[in-house]
């Protein structure tokens, strides 16, 4: 029994010596250098075609989508094309030009911003502003009250030439540019009604279901009285997007 | 004409862990702007604001036994970066938690700001804007990865009250209340049936639902969140509609009962009647 187990072991080591070989996917020798890869994909990539559109990893180890509780793995190069789970935020135009202000004639000028949200998200858009439209002396146009009164909290009709102020509306938008009130409704009822900025973020706009490149113009507005110092008026509002938990 | 076009993934992060161990989560921000822009990273905590998944920023305080960093060699938090059009930059954001953090959750917000130093350079007056973007961290310090939730059913109703056999659909209405300590997802199913035969089952869209809040729940499609519906055909009579949560959340259960009526049709009948009836007696008078 003890030699049919040597004899064993030496035959196996004869075997293993001689016919198989070292398992690496790649193997790369120069003179300084050795790289063994743990695969060598054949080919990956996005292609597409008038009704299809198909990312892929040929040669990579085990690719694919591994669930088990708790645990997601997406194994393959393709999977950095998934979509679903990125968020992005386009603000069309970061300078918003009001021009020379004329007392009692209400000045507008207007940006783009728009959204899209991973799978299963929905989102809000919070807008602030760094301070009010200021002269560098420190000279401020004031926060709008609307025609009778709107806040951060709660907008207003602004189209009285008498009410002065500086102030903005979100109304959403489609894709040809008409206001459909997508996102915004809750907060601007139509285009006639702004409210103020502050310095604390308030919501403007917000979606309980994922979207994708939903849009909303930003309509920016100065209306100043004819004892507002002249000069350039300037501040930064600012836009943030998140998404709901 | 300066433009804002910003990516950031993930958009949410679910993580568990023990108090006192550093944790690390890699996001990928990339530039699809058309020029370089200038950004920073921020983490805040965030609350939830009423029970769709809003949240608020206000007045919050960070809890000093969770300490946020870069792993990044070339950057600290707080750090402005320039990102140029089309790059893809990885920031790693290290969480370090004390070691005698309390067993509980933990949401935070991870912002990508964009420069607010530019000042408007065009003449006369005007604004100029900038963007930020956040994504969640919903973080659970425990002791184990298995932690149980138990949630309770705050409201399951259905609308319109009167269904007629022709109306479109009947909506259902649904918030639960997550009275654990720890966030879980929303599970279970909402069953329809009449004369205790079953006409459908909807599946609940797992939703987060934070400790100590309520959400508003909808109903799950091909992965995606869409309003829990009954759609028709509709036959008259009562149906029963019941709400079953997981029973991993505690198994709570309750039912609506909504009543279906030809009313449409019975209002069409009796106004033929009327018209019949007023036709024979003009008739009979003559």
């Amino acid at each position: 029994m003890k030699y049919k187990i040597i004899l064993f072991f030496i035959l196996f080591t004869i075997h293993y010596s001689l016919f198989t070989n070292t398992a690496l996917a790649q193997h790369f020798v120069s003179p300084s250098y050795i790289i063994d890869w743990g695969n060598f994909n054949i080919t990956s990539g996005k292609k597409t075609s008038t009704s299809y559109f198909l990312t892929d990893t040929v040669g990579q180890n085990a690719p694919g989508q591994y669930n088990s509780t708790g645990y997601i793995v997406k194994s393959g190069f393709q999977y950095i094309y998934d979509s679903s789970n990125q968020f992005s935020f386009i603000i069309d135009d970061l300078t918003v030009p009001l021009g020379t202000l004329v007392a009692s004639i209400a000045t507008t000028a207007t940006n783009t911003i728009t959204i899209t949200t991973p799978s299963g998200h929905g989102y809000q858009i919070f807008a602030r502003y760094n301070h009010p439209l200021s002269l560098i002396t420190g000279t401020t146009i004031p926060d709008t009250s609307c025609n009778s009164g709107c806040t951060p909290d709660t907008s207003g009709i602004w189209n009285s030439a008498s009410a002065y102020g500086f102030g903005f509306n979100a109304i959403g938008i489609n894709n040809s540019g008409v206001a459909t009130g997508i996102g915004t409704s809750d907060y601007f009822l139509d285009n006639s009604y702004y409210r103020p900025f502050s310095t604390l973020g308030q919501i403007i706009m917000s979606e309980n279901l994922p979207v994708k490149d939903h849009s909303a113009k930003i309509s920016y507005k100065a209306n100043i009285s004819s004892i507002q110092p002249a000069g350039e008026y300037e501040n930064a509002a600012i836009f943030i997007a998140v998404p709901k938990y | 004409m300066a433009s804002l076009n910003l990516i950031l993934k993930p958009a949410q992060t679910e993580l568990i862990s023990k108090p006192g161990v550093t944790i690390t989560q890699a996001y990928n921000v990339i530039n699809n702007s058309n020029s370089s822009i200038v950004l920073s990273t921020e983490v805040l905590p965030f609350a939830p604001l009423g029970d769709d998944g809003s949240v608020t920023y206000d007045n919050l305080t960070p809890n000093p036994k969770i300490q946020f960093s870069l792993g990044n060699s070339d950057l600290v938090l707080g750090q402005t970066f320039v990102l140029h059009p089309q790059e893809n930059r990885q920031i790693v954001l290290k969480i370090k938690s004390d070691s005698s953090m309390p067993l509980s959750d933990a949401y935070y917000t991870f912002f990508i700001n964009q420069d607010q130093s530019n000042k408007y350079t065009s003449d006369g007056s005007g604004s100029t804007t900038t963007g930020r973007l956040g994504s969640h961290l919903l973080l659970s310090f425990a002791k184990s990865e298995d932690q149980t939730s138990t949630f309770t059913i705050n409201k399951f109703n259905s609308s319109p009250h009167l269904i007629d056999v022709v109306f479109p659909a009947v909506e259902f209405h649904t918030s639960v209340l997550n009275t654990s300590k720890y966030y879980a997802k929303a599970m279970g199913k909402i069953t329809i049936t009449k004369n205790d035969l079953i006409l459908k089952e909807m599946a609940i869209f797992p939703h987060n639902v934070l400790s100590g809040n309520s959400r508003s729940l909808v109903c799950l499609d091909n992965n995606l969140p869409i309003p829990c519906r009954f759609s028709p055909p509709f036959w008259p009579g009562s149906y029963t509609a019941t709400l079953t949560l997981d029973p991993t959340l505690g198994g709570a259960t309750t039912s609506t009962t909504f009543f279906v009526f030809p009313y449409t049709l019975v209002l069409i009948l009796a106004l033929l009647s009327l018209i019949f009836v007023f036709k024979k007696r003009t008739s009979i008078q003559r």
